[in-house]
């Protein structure tokens, strides 16, 4: 019955493949779902996260640095260029 | 609603940017009237000044005369202004001779005065000790300016290189007189002024804009001497990074010069003659006086422009000598036009209303280390002449 089925044929044939497929991502890294479509929502989440909008306090802490480093700026290129060299005889 | 979450977080973003900004601004602020702590303060030391690429600010300076007064306090503040003579270059900070100024004035007049050394390597006559004596002045402090001033030193009202940013830093602040011909000297007398290009002033006024408003310097200078070094300078190389207070004064008592180091002594016998060259040889004819040569007439300008009348009471003119020895090298001639110019140098800042004293005239050449500077000895006896000398200065006025 099956031999004359078609798609089942198909189907049999299919599913050593999609286990072929699946080892080497097994064998390659523990999270399998980070690469799949859930998993890569789930990897950019998290990254959005990390990085600066995702995460409120990240966002104001590195504004912050920022703000810091900017006045610090200010002081750094009021300094003159080249620095006074005082000859004593 | 992912669009609305991103920009909602941007926002905090800014406003932690803001708030960075102003908290470093507020924090400037706070620190602007505070000394930095040197331990047992006698100089600015290398480190510490612009020399050493800390460019200290004028608040620095006013906090330090600030802290010497409520330290001793009933004493008249005695602010020692001018070049590297009155630093004490040849003398180790140990062996400064302000300390031994200090100890001499407690001698002849015991509780009278505090000494606070302003002086700054390559600082001309009326600069930084100036500007500071000028502000206390006008608070009506007890307080006199002994600056010096060697008839080779070419000065601009308004300060010059390395310590101009903090004339501007004063004006902005308005700790100084609105002395007009002062702060218009360069426009107005633009063949008199060092200073050609109009932007130099302009960017110095914007920097003190800044520093005035948003305190980047008062904030920065001091986390560089406190916290941690944020830049590279030559003078510290590979320690640019360990904050300024672990650096101890470099200088370290030199010395006497050798007289047989003929190279030296030939190179400060032609700056001799190259200063007197480069009054003289200027000199054109049919002058009604001296005075009215070009480089009397542009001494007399910038010293009147220099510091406005009303504070001119309490300021007395050093004339230091140069080590005699390279005097002695002069022709006869070359040696009377060097007297006598040194005569109308010394007149010009009579004539424009200040106390003028002349020191070290008695030294050997033994006491130098060089072609101006002292060493310890030289030092000691520098301020024990001008210890007898203030009683005379004293006397005068009454």
């Amino acid at each position: 019955m099956t031999e004359n089925n078609p798609e089942a044929n198909e189907a049999t044939n299919k599913e050593p493949n999609k286990e072929l497929n699946k080892e080497p991502n097994k064998a390659a890294g523990s999270n399998q779902e980070l690469f799949g479509d859930d998993g890569k929502q789930a990897q950019s989440t998290r990254l959005q996260e990390l990085i600066l909008y995702k995460n409120k306090w990240l966002s104001l802490v590195s504004g912050l640095a920022v703000g810091i480093f900017l006045h610090y700026l200010l002081f750094r290129l009021t300094l003159p260029t080249e620095p006074f060299i005082y000859a004593a005889f | 609603m992912n669009k609305e979450k991103q920009k909602s977080y941007s926002r905090y973003f800014l406003l932690g940017t803001a708030l960075g900004f102003l908290l470093c601004t507020l924090l400037g602020q706070m620190l602007t009237a505070s000394p930095l702590a040197v331990p047992s303060f006698t100089r600015f030391h290398e480190y510490i000044n612009p020399n050493g690429g800390f460019y200290l600010t004028y608040n620095e300076m006013l906090a330090q005369a600030r802290k010497t007064m409520d330290e001793k306090p009933g004493r008249k503040l005695l602010i020692i202004g001018g070049d590297s003579v009155f630093y004490g270059e040849g003398q180790s900070i140990e062996h400064c001779w302000t300390i031994d100024l200090q100890e001499e004035l407690d001698k002849l007049y015991p509780g009278q005065y505090a000494v606070l050394n302003l002086a700054l390597p390559g600082t001309k006559v009326f600069e930084a000790g100036n500007w500071v004596y000028e502000k206390l002045k006008r608070e009506g402090k007890n307080v006199l300016l002994v600056t010096n001033a060697m008839p080779s030193t070419v000065f601009e009202p308004s300060g010059t290189i390395p310590l101009h940013y903090m004339f501007f830093d004063a004006v902005e602040r308005g700790a100084l007189d609105n002395f007009a011909e002062r702060l218009s000297f360069a426009e107005k007398h633009k063949e008199w002024s060092l200073f050609q290009d109009d932007s130099h002033g302009e960017s110095l006024k914007l920097r003190a804009l800044f520093n005035h408003y948003l305190a980047a310097e008062e904030l920065w200078t001091r986390f560089t001497y406190y916290v941690v070094g944020n830049y590279y300078h030559r003078s510290t190389a590979a320690a640019s990074l360990l904050p300024r207070r672990v650096f101890k004064d470099p200088f370290i008592d030199r010395p006497t010069f050798d007289r047989t180091d003929v190279e030296k002594l030939d190179h400060g016998i032609s700056q001799v003659r190259k200063f007197l060259a480069g009054i003289t040889a200027l000199y054109e004819g049919g002058k009604a006086s001296e005075y009215e040569q070009f480089f009397w007439r542009r001494l007399r300008g910038c010293t009147q422009c220099a510091v406005p009348a009303s504070s001119r009471d309490s300021i007395i003119v050093a004339i230091t000598a140069i080590n005699p020895l390279f005097i002695d090298e002069l022709s006869p001639r070359e040696k009377a036009d060097y007297l006598h110019i040194k005569k109308l140098w010394r007149e010009n800042f009579e004539r424009c209303g200040f106390k003028t004293i002349e020191l070290n005239e008695t030294l050997a050449s033994e006491n130098y280390v060089d072609f101006d500077h002292l060493n310890p000895a030289g030092g000691k006896l520098m301020a024990k002449e001008l210890a007898a000398r203030l009683r005379d200065k004293s006397n005068d006025r009454k």
